[in-house]
């Protein structure tokens, strides 16, 4: 049987171990600061999670453990693997490293891992729990770690059904921990959009804000549209719109809103053929009414790695900027949101409003 | 410190820019200098590209050079590309489309050059937007200070009629304390302090900030943090390089004026002051001034044995040769300046009396490094007495640059038979331990201004406490030989070895860095 303090021998002769290799001879000092614990049952996903959480480790010194399903069930049930990460750019005397430890099972035990990777926590720091897969209605593992985790992250870009999912992610989360944080890469995906739009109404041109009409909403052809829903649910949490439109089941084309002052909004969502653009937001254009019609929009330029807004008041243009865009990893989103420790707020109203809608149809 | 903003746009709720920069234009005074390259531009692109730089933003570059905009800029992203290599020119073009340029045509004291500025700011608020807000950054050698500020009075840029005025002063802050209180006086003819952004970089630096959170957000420091714990304090602030091509400055100024009157005293006040009422401007700002104005005035028979200086010889720094002050272009061969200086000070305070703080700084040190130690009195050696190495006091150390990061010595058993006792030590280090890099001092201090916020800047009567406490030894220096013949320190070395001598008691030394 393995046991977490065997685990955590290995490890510290492993890193005795390393330090007598290298040369010239430097020593490590392991640094921790924060635990998180990645559970997928998908051997697909399994890949993509170590992947990510070896690049993650470079950058972010954590105690990482990674639980994933075994392809070869002619193994013991249950291995372990550790790896050793140093800190990228790391040019001190000692180097700055930590772990990860990987905990193969069998399928039919994998959810039983919980105490397991409990066991294996560094006392007292934070835990962040990525779950990768759909919102389970009923699993073990999900809700034991959700129990004692700090915060739990998704990516709601693999859910095969986004709505019912989101609309069923804090339910299921807070069900087992009332003071849970909730997190979704998706939404840390948008999260430059949002700043590039919000800065357009900045000062004096918060003015517009009352005055939206129309907001039509362009992404790449993808399996994954919905980061263009979260865009506008975004929006019309942050305006305090009232959703006025029917239920939705699935994606919709267009949804109706009310501004606070009982003017309607409506926002359009476009497909877009364009392989650059696969599953990405191409842009985002919000029209506002007469008089002084003005158009606020925000646009991927053919460097991809751009994207240009700007401000047209009465058919001219009276700002314009280009900003860089660099495509972001799952590791450096999930690095994104480790940067801040509290409540996403809007986040949270974004998925009861979520909610909301999809509630209306059933 | 003060949270400001943001307006009424809704959309920023929940976003981490919430401390973003609001419209205004910045004027830079000697924009065809090397600070404006080096640091400011460079401080600007970054906030540009975190979103905290207004979209109504517009940056007015003016000096004596005869430049066009398009040249002004060319130099400034010639600059920006060693720093930065790859921006794109799309990038680039969006960045820099409200920057201008303005030649000035007979130095800075025509009137009509600011009437020119006025008109330039009056039009750019109206095409941007900038709701009249406006910032002057004073980044000239200080002759024009006083030239630039009454103009701009002249031409009432000063008055808040719309929007605010402010203005951003670099150091030196005067050259002594009749100077100072002059250059105060002159700016607060036409500026209110709290117009006034007197700039001292160092304070823009994480690690400095974190002085405060350190001390007030952790409830182990404070109560240990006294003459009852607190055997003595360091601050060291050493640079490896030398004059550079600054020799005109330096040699007028020397070690005290460009390291000890602001960045060293401001270090000072803040491992010393009193928990402040509140983190406001000016709570902070109080208690650092009560440190600078406790400084024990130095006696003339005191500075003896209580300031050192030096002055650095030829020697090798990183295997290369490097050439004495007195050698460097533009010093005199005989000049008794000082390159290096260490003072030890007492504060007359209820906290802190009877423990003296060594403060330290030189050019053409062994190495670039500025920290804090804290070194905690000794425990009584009765229980380890037969132990073969004595026991080494606690030391906390706060490095400020490089490395950034806090250090706990303490002592522990050496594993084995015996009762062997050993000191380790406990590393915190701020790079690693977030996943934010700190922003660069200049980012953080141009911001604040924009925002109105001026903690981290230095208040007239601080400027003016600073100087009065460095005014004897100033004076003494400049009429008095050095003790031990100039040069008397090797470049790449620790200093003087006369910098030992201030320490009287046994068990205090010079850390070892
Ligand atoms: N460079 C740094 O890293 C640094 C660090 C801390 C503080 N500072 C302070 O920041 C200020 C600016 O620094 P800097 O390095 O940019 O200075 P600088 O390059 O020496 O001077 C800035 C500009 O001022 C003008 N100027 C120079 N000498 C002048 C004189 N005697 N009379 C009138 N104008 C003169 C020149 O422009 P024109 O010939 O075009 O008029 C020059 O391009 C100084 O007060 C300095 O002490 C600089």
């Amino acid at each position: 049987m393995i046991t977490s303090s065997q685990i955590e021998k290995e490890l510290l002769n492993f890193w005795i171990d390393s330090e007598n290799k290298v040369s010239p001879k430097k020593s490590f000092q392991r640094i921790y600061t924060t635990n998180v614990v990645v559970y997928t049952s998908k051997h697909l996903f399994g890949h993509y999670a170590e992947n990510s959480l070896g690049e993650l480790s470079t950058r972010h010194p954590g105690r990482y453990i990674l639980i994933r399903p075994a392809n070869d069930l002619n193994t013991d049930p249950v291995r372990f693997f550790i790896s050793g990460h140093f800190q990228i750019g790391d040019k001190n005397e000692k180097r700055n490293c930590c772990e990860i430890i990987k905990l193969v099972s069998h399928s039919p035990i994998l959810n039983q891992m919980y105490s397991f990777a409990s066991s294996l926590l560094m006392p007292d720091l934070p835990l962040e729990f990525w779950w990768i897969g759909q919102i389970p209605q009923n699993d073990l593992f999900f809700s034991k770690m959700s129990s004692i985790a700090d915060r739990i992250w998704v990516d709601s870009q693999i859910f095969e059904n986004p709505l019912w999912d989101l609309k069923n992610f804090e339910l299921s989360s807070r069900k087992y921990n009332k003071d849970i944080l909730l997190g979704d890469l998706n939404w840390i995906r948008i999260y430059r959009w949002r700043e590039i739009i919000a800065e357009l109404f900045d000062g004096a041109w918060s003015r517009y804000l009352l005055r939206i009409k129309n907001i039509t909403i362009k992404f790449g052809e993808g399996f994954s549209s919905f980061r263009g829903l979260l865009m506008a649910c975004w929006m019309a949490v942050n305006l305090k719109w009232n959703y006025i439109g029917k239920g939705i089941q699935t994606f919709p084309e267009k949804l109706e809103f009310q501004s606070l002052n009982r003017e309607p909004i409506t926002v359009y969502f476009q497909k877009v053929k364009d392989s650059d653009a696969m599953n990405r937001l191409y842009s985002v254009e919000i029209e506002t009414s007469e008089p002084e019609k003005a158009i606020f929009q925000v646009k991927r330029e053919k460097d991809p790695q751009c994207v240009l807004s700007q401000s047209i008041v009465n058919g001219e243009i009276i700002f314009s900027r280009t900003t860089y865009f660099e495509h972001l990893h799952s590791s450096q989103l999930l690095l994104e949101g480790l940067k801040r420790f509290e409540p996403d707020r809007v986040f949270e109203k974004v998925l009861q409003l979520i909610r909301t809608m999809v509630e209306l149809h059933e | 410190m003060s949270k400001l903003l943001t307006l009424e746009n809704s959309l920023r709720e929940g976003l981490g820019s919430q401390r973003s920069g609001v419209p205004c234009s910045l004027v830079i005074f000697g924009a065809s200098g090397d600070l404006t390259k080096r640091k400011l531009v460079p401080a600007l692109f970054s906030l540009y590209q975190k979103h905290l730089l207004s979209t109504s933003f517009s940056l007015i570059g003016t000096s004596r050079s005869q430049l066009s905009t398009d040249e002004f800029k060319h130099r400034l992203k010639s600059a920006l590309d060693e720093k930065i290599p790859g921006i794109s020119s799309a990038l680039w073009e969006s960045f820099s489309q409200n920057f201008h340029y303005l030649p000035l045509t007979g130095g800075f004291n025509n009137l009509a050059d600011y009437q020119a500025l006025s008109k330039l700011l009056n039009d750019l608020d109206q095409k941007n937007d900038t709701l009249g807000n406006k910032i002057f950054y004073l980044s000239t050698p200080p002759e024009v200070f006083e030239d630039i500020i009454s103009n701009l009075g002249r031409v009432e840029l000063t008055r808040e009629k719309k929007g605010f005025s402010r203005v951003i002063i670099e150091k030196p802050f005067g050259h002594d304390l009749a100077s100072a209180q002059m250059l105060n006086q002159k700016i607060k003819n036409v500026f209110n302090e709290n117009q006034i952004y007197r700039i001292d970089h160092y304070l823009g630096k994480e690690t400095v900030q974190n002085l405060l959170v350190m001390r007030f957000a952790n409830s182990i420091f404070e109560p240990i943090w006294n003459r009852r714990y607190i055997d003595h304090v360091q601050i060291t602030a050493a640079e490896e390089i030398g004059i550079e091509n600054r020799a005109g400055f330096y040699e007028t100024s020397g070690v005290l004026r460009d390291m000890f009157q602001n960045h060293l005293f401001q270090i000072l006040c803040l491992v010393a002051m009193e928990p402040p009422i509140s983190f406001e401007a000016n709570a902070i700002r109080d208690e650092k001034l009560k440190i600078l104005k406790s400084i024990r005035p130095f006696e003339e028979e005191e500075l003896k044995t209580s300031a050192c200086r030096g002055q650095y010889g030829g020697g090798y720094l990183g295997g290369e040769k490097v050439v004495a002050y007195r050698e460097e272009a533009g010093v005199n061969p005989l000049s008794t300046t000082p390159t290096f200086a260490a003072l030890k000070i007492y504060l007359d305070t209820w906290r802190w009396v009877g423990v003296p703080f060594y403060l330290r700084s030189g050019k053409r040190l062994a190495k670039r490094i500025s920290e804090v130690a804290i070194q905690f009195k000794e425990p009584p050696d009765l229980l380890f007495k037969n132990n073969l190495q004595a026991i080494s006091p606690n030391v906390l150390v706060i490095r400020i640059q490089p490395d950034e990061g806090i250090t706990l010595k303490f002592e522990t058993k050496v594993p084995g038979m015996a009762f062997e006792v050993r000191n380790v030590n406990m590393d915190f280090r701020y790079g690693t331990s977030f996943t934010v890099g700190a922003p660069e001092a200049y980012e953080r201090l141009l911001l604040d201004c924009m925002l109105g916020d001026a903690t981290l800047f230095i208040r007239s009567d601080e400027v003016e406490a600073a100087w009065e406490a460095l005014m004897p030894i100033l004076n003494y220096w400049e009429t008095t030989s050095p003790q031990e013949a100039f040069p008397n320190y090797e470049a790449g070395t620790w200093g003087p070895a006369m910098a030992d001598a201030l320490f009287v008691k046994p068990w205090r030394k010079w850390r070892r860095l």
